[in-house]
């Protein structure tokens, strides 16, 4: 098992196909150690499909993979030994209670004196704030507390991954922020792995990205890199008064590669593109300051939103694969 | 967060991955739960409530009119083959269920294999319903007649008819548990089981 090496999950051309429909294509997804991982896609993308292969729930059509060094076919039950897993949208006996529910999944993993496996599930329990509820059937649980059990029981093993399928998904702002907090605590045990399309969460916690379109990998980097937008550095201005003859100047200015303009209720907006930050950084307010008939209410540098970067990614994804489609 | 000194790995490999923890769950669905006293009662007046009517009942209501043992203990085997419909009812629904609510997808997604799931089932069920159908109601069965005939009934051609009896059951269990795996209905369970049973019982 290859233990050392920095990739908890690689996978090479990984691909399913339901019944001629392609899922999956040709996916080349590598997850560091430690990290928290996001996984985005629209609905219909292939993420579930993706989680499915890796925990060896189903097949691979083609392509191979492996988790902890492990291939996803053939060691899938050794894998599962060490994963942690919330489905999206995940059932368990509604008979047991949440505490019954934790012991019932931990002795998947361990045995030994009852009182050590009682400990390990109040931990468990005080961890997603169910103590509380730990002894009432989970029939009656509401949507929150039944995604808190799943954190919880995909927990309870101190799994070396953990991989979530949308667990932030129909949850209020509180019972978000909460997983969400939950994942920062378990970042220094082990490497999360999540799907979700709420970008903001993913902006919050994740340090690495993979943006899933279509069945297909159309990016994967660190969350920074992915924000940086291809090192495409943009200052943003607010203006007021007659701006003519400053948008002039800055146009033939030799570090600036564009310059977009947008006028709404006497305030300008302008898009500066440069390619030489340290010159934008010294000259570019100054140069616009010179004009005395304009007066400038906002200056930044443009910081992407994930939201911004995802939709560029999935829209020119989308393109390029009707492009495809009709040149093929 | 550090792994508890006194909690050790669970060892199971292969086929047999999760297998103590399956069977220790299936097993408690019978015997930790109200389900095995109220399907002994059930079962005793099925198999064994007309047996105690003629035995017992009516002799003590008309003393003239009492049939004889023999023809007693005719009826008393006729009763048995509804045992098979009791299994494919108690059985439908064992995997077909687990299936259609998630819970399946949620046990395999642990260290579990295919084999360990389904054997949990077969091998828990098997045990309750040859004790709880068979064993417990046999027993009683024999002690009725034993009582009423004032000596012990011969044992070696009843334990011969109950062997045959559970290796019937244990076919249909098997039937019912393989038919869970492969459909994703109910009706296709017990249809398929009933129909054999239909098929069997007019050929034979």
């Amino acid at each position: 098992m290859d233990t050392l090496s920095e990739w908890v999950i690689n996978t090479q051309n990984l691909s399913k196909t339901y019944k001629g429909v392609t899922a999956l294509k040709s996916l080349d997804l590598k997850v560091p150690k430690n990290s928290i991982f996001g996984f985005l896609g629209p609905n219909g993308a292939g993420k579930t499909t993706t989680i499915k292969l890796l925990l060896g729930l189903t097949r691979p059509s083609s392509g191979n993979g492996t988790v902890f060094g492990q291939d996803i076919v053939q060691g899938n039950v050794d894998i599962r030994k060490r994963i942690g897993y919330l489905a999206q949208n995940p059932s368990y006996y509604t008979y047991m209670t949440a505490r019954e529910t934790l012991r019932f999944r931990a002795r998947f993993f361990y045995y030994g004196p009852k009182t050590s496996l009682e400990e390990r599930i109040n931990e468990t329990l005080k961890l997603v704030g169910l103590e509380g509820k730990a002894d009432r059937p989970i029939k009656g649980f509401s949507g929150g507390e039944l995604q808190r059990l799943g954190i919880a029981q995909a927990q309870v093993n101190y799994p070396d991954l953990l991989i979530l399928d949308e667990p932030a998904a129909n949850l209020d702002p509180m019972g978000r922020r909460d997983v969400l907090e939950v994942m920062e605590r378990l970042r220094k045990y082990a490497t999360i792995f999540y799907s979700t399309h709420i970008l903001d969460d993913v902006q919050q916690v994740s340090d690495n990205v993979a943006i899933l379109n279509h069945g297909k990998l159309v990016a994967q980097a660190p969350l920074e890199e992915l924000l940086s937008n291809g090192d495409k550095i943009i200052y943003s201005l607010s203006l007021e008064g007659n701006t003519q003859n400053a948008a002039e100047r800055v146009a033939h200015l030799s570090w600036v590669a564009n310059l977009q303009t947008t006028h709404k209720n006497g305030t300008a907006s302008w898009q500066v593109t440069v390619s030489d930050d340290r010159a934008a950084k010294a000259d570019l307010l100054r140069i616009i300051l010179g004009d005395e008939n304009l007066a400038v209410t906002d200056f930044r540098r443009k910081k992407y939103e994930l939201e911004e970067v995802f939709l560029q990614i999935v829209e020119a994804s989308g393109q390029d694969l009707v492009k495809g489609a009709h040149d093929g | 967060m550090a792994e508890s000194a006194l909690l050790y790995r669970v060892h199971e490999r292969g086929w047999r991955s999760g297998m103590t923890n399956l069977l220790r769950k299936e097993n408690g669905l019978w015997w930790n739960t109200r389900r095995w006293w109220v399907q002994s009662i059930v079962w005793y007046f099925i198999l064994n409530g007309l047996v105690t009517l003629l035995l017992w009942i009516i002799p003590a209501l008309d003393p003239g009119d009492s049939p004889a043992i023999d023809e007693i203990y005719g009826v008393f085997f006729q009763m048995w083959p509804i045992t098979t419909i009791g299994v494919m009812v108690l059985m439908q629904s064992s995997v077909v269920s687990e299936k259609q609510s998630g819970t399946a997808a949620w046990i395999m997604s642990n260290p579990v294999s295919r084999i360990s799931f389904i054997l949990s089932k077969f091998i828990a069920n098997t045990f309750a319903i040859l004790i709880i159908l068979v064993g417990l109601q046999g027993l009683i069965g024999y002690a009725q007649f034993s009582l009423k005939a004032k000596a012990l009934m011969p044992m070696a051609p009843y334990l011969r008819a109950f062997g045959v009896l559970s290796l019937h059951l244990v076919f249909y269990i098997a039937l019912a548990l393989m038919l869970g795996a492969i459909f994703r209905g109910r009706g296709a369970v017990i249809g398929i089981s009933l129909g054999l049973l239909v098929f069997q019982d007019l050929a034979s």
